[in-house]
């Protein structure tokens, strides 16, 4: 049998559009340090660091692993990096996992990050050529044929846009605080790419996240309750293949019933107390419900609509403020993740849903292509 | 890349500039596309048209050879599409707004991706719009200059919207 993992320690940096009073080293060190505080441990404790970050030409810094490895205290130790695109944060904290499941390394520190502020995405994603439509012009399309097939109302997008914002509020890590936001702000912001408005993507953010690891003992000597890991699932698919839908993709679909099969789960809706998923864009929390099997297929837009998916729903969704709240893109996956475990510990402070003791972390990069998924729990599997 | 140089932040300047090899399909595909003809690539086994081809099914995983190409009218439906806003990033040419499309030509068995329209105002888009396409003058980097409407009546979006690529 494999080893058990538990999330003995969680931390983040307090995420901004520009964190110019640290170096990205310094941006790092700040959340791997929150991470260590919490599980009472220091650097000397850890035995590998897995670090993940998007790709290098969103902010300029080639091979950051490299320059960051002597911040992380990783010197003379082993240290790797995870890349696949906007998912890296979860499948970096799924590597880390592995690490300790296969009894390679009793404790792992995992770190994800990014600093847009040092580059420009959208110069990156367009190579620098004219033309350049960033995420948002390449996932305003499939939003679009969402919206069509399943003949959701217009307010919808809108009502996730302000749900998050107001769940932000409660999260002091969080970037945007938006306490005057309002369905009327929202369908009032600019379209930037039909139809999604600006108050309904993400920000740009600088910002770390990061977590210690532990092998079952670590995990019962833990100082804090432990989020005990009970499955992890990476899938992928091509970007661009006939017969593909980017709505609801097949590779998103088996990495969900991958870790709801690891974890024993029949009724992912009736089972999860709260999920933490990647919404970038408003439209995608009713998109990734289908995806995920909590609602069928077209009518995840009526779990948001009734506001099942609000932190004092039945299936409360982003309670951090999620994704189109605090977007350091190369830890965006990972703060899905990390939120899901606090939540099970019972740590998160204002937004913590009482009681949470089973929990999904969600990631999806790339064309949509890439998903990264854990369960976790504040029982031992 | 940043554009301010105030001390906090040291500007560095990033140049990309690479050749890329194209595959012997591509050259082939460009060179019918300059004569404005559409060359799609037929799967001998599942009949699906690929266009661009690529030389084989990724469904069937088998090759496509010569007989299996076909020409295709430049004509289509428009299945999905966005109305960009364009970021001001270091090299953007574009200033105002523009559409982009998937267009799955008649006969095609995946739609044309990323799409400009032209001659049709952005909120006069539908999915299930007819398109035919408006050729570029002679010499232009892209043979396509756009896509317009031609006149024809909707296709049911219902027909077209399984589509998005």
């Amino acid at each position: 049998m494999a080893e058990r993992c538990a999330v003995v320690g969680i931390g983040q940096t307090h995420h901004k559009k520009c964190r110019d009073d640290v170096s990205l080293a310094g941006l790092v060190r700040e959340a791997a340090e929150r991470a260590l505080e919490d599980a009472e441990l220091t650097f000397r404790d850890i035995d590998a660091v897995v670090i993940g970050t998007a790709p290098d030409i969103f902010e300029g810094v080639m091979m950051p692993e490299l320059y960051l490895a002597d911040a992380l205290g990783a010197t003379g130790k082993p240290i790797m990096r995870v890349h696949t695109a906007g998912s890296v944060g979860g499948s970096t904290a799924v590597v880390a996992t592995h690490l300790i499941t296969s009894r390679v390394h009793p404790r792992v520190l995992t770190v994800a990050f990014e600093k847009q502020s040092e580059g420009d995405t959208s110069w990156g994603l367009s190579g620098g050529r004219s033309g350049g439509t960033g995420a948002g012009g390449y996932f305003a399309p499939h939003i679009r044929s969402y919206i069509e097939r399943s003949g959701a109302p217009a307010h919808v997008g809108p009502m996730v846009a302000v749900k998050d914002r107001q769940n932000a509020l409660k999260n002091p890590y969080a970037h945007l605080q938006l306490p005057d936001i309002s369905i009327e702000s929202v369908e009032a912001s600019p379209v930037q790419w039909a139809p999604i408005r600006r108050l309904e993507s993400c920000p740009t953010s600088d910002g770390a996240c990061a977590m210690v690891l532990s092998d079952e003992a670590g995990g019962k000597q833990a100082p804090r309750k432990p989020a005990w890991v009970h499955a992890t699932a990476i899938r992928s698919e091509l970007g661009f293949f006939p017969g593909r839908d980017p709505v609801n993709p097949q590779a998103g679909r088996d990495c969900a019933a991958d870790v709801y099969q690891q974890a024993g789960i029949s009724n992912p809706r009736e089972d999860f107390d709260m999920i933490e998923c990647y919404v970038p864009f408003s439209w995608y929390e009713p998109m990734w419900m289908e995806n995920l099997g909590i609602a069928d297929e077209r009518e995840g837009w009526k779990l948001t609509e009734s506001g099942a998916t609000a932190i004092d729903g039945d299936i409360p969704v982003n309670c951090s403020g999620g994704v189109l709240s605090s977007n350091p893109i190369g830890a965006s996956g990972m703060l899905r993740f990390a939120e899901a475990a606090l939540q099970v510990r019972g740590l998160a402070g204002e937004h913590q849903v009482d009681g949470a003791s089973l929990a999904l972390g969600h990631a999806y990069g790339g064309a949509a292509q890439y998903y990264a998924m854990w369960v976790v729990s504040d029982r031992m599997p | 890349m940043s554009e301010t140089d105030d001390g906090n932040f040291m500007k560095q300047v990033v140049s990309v500039e690479y050749d890329t090899k194209p595959s012997p399909q591509q050259v082939a595909y460009a060179k019918d596309l300059a004569r404005h003809r559409i060359v799609g690539q037929r799967c001998p086994e599942c009949a699906l048209t690929y266009v661009p081809g690529s030389g084989y099914c990724p469904i069937c995983a088998v090759a496509i050879g010569a007989d299996g190409h076909v020409e295709l009218e430049a004509r289509g439906t428009v299945t999905t599409f966005t109305v960009v806003n364009p970021v001001q990033y270091k090299g953007q040419q574009e200033k105002s707004p523009y559409v982009v499309a998937a267009i799955l030509l008649d006969g095609a068995g995946v739609a044309l991706g990323h799409q400009r329209l032209g001659e049709v105002e952005p909120d006069d888009v539908r999915i299930g719009m007819r398109v035919e396409v408006e050729w570029a003058e002679a010499g232009a980097a892209n043979p396509i200059a756009h896509w317009g409407p031609n006149g024809e009546p909707d296709v049911p979006a219902d027909q077209v919207q399984e589509h998005v690529l």
